[in-house]
């Protein structure tokens, strides 16, 4: 969906949702707290999402530092009166590249595409993170 | 060869509406992309469930739009 706010309308059923969970001493990553807070407010786990109004919901812990950046330097807008956060075009470009499946590289056509792009933002990024030469061969 | 070259401009027409289209897709605001990607989830739905699939798709009403 976040790829969604900077390109036409695409089909989904699902949102992804990235987020920053307290580091543990253990280094065990559980969403039991949040799954708990859901279930509270009456949401239930369906497989491996939680259904939030009708909508299945998957939270994804930052995994990487890449991902832990793009969470960082998300852009806050005002959706319907509700401040969200959505991840910057070329965060989502740079996550496209390092998961590298073909609906990635279709998404990142797309973005490319359609979305503005703060090129030198992206150059900076990918070489940070080691995907230039993945960039190089999925644009050439 | 003209008919052909008439052809060509005529797909050459289509095609760069339909990116024009596109582009004028990606530039509507956030609550209109949702409200079209639940009119998508609907037509796909039908066909899915022909398939044996199960899908919901969203409340225009829960998600406030």
């Amino acid at each position: 969906m976040g790829a969604t706010f900077y390109t036409e309308p695409v089909l989904t059923f699902d949102l992804d949702v990235f987020i920053l969970l307290p580091s543990k001493t253990s280094g065990v990553i559980s969403l039991d707290a949040l799954y708990a807070a859901l279930r509270r407010r009456g949401y239930k786990e369906e497989r491996e999402a939680v259904s939030i109004e009708g909508v299945p919901v998957q939270f994804l812990p930052a995994y990487n530092p890449l991902i832990e950046e793009a969470l960082a330097q998300a852009r806050e807008i005002d959706y319907e009166g509700v401040s969200t956060r959505v991840l910057r075009a070329e965060y989502l470009i740079a996550i496209c590249l390092q998961t590298g499946r073909t609906k990635d590289r279709a998404r990142v056509a797309m973005l490319r595409e359609q979305a503005s792009i703060d090129r030198d933002l992206l150059a900076e990024i990918t070489k940070r993170h080691q995907l230039k030469e993945k960039w190089t061969l999925w644009t050439e | 060869m003209d008919a052909l070259d008439g052809v060509n401009a005529e797909v050459t027409r289509i095609l760069a509406a339909k990116e024009k289209r596109r582009h004028e897709l990606a530039r509507l605001p956030f609550p209109e992309k949702v409200r079209a990607v639940i009119q998508l989830q609907e037509m796909a739905a039908t066909i899915l469930r022909a398939r044996g699939k199960i899908v919901k798709p969203w409340s225009a009403s829960r998600t406030g739009v």
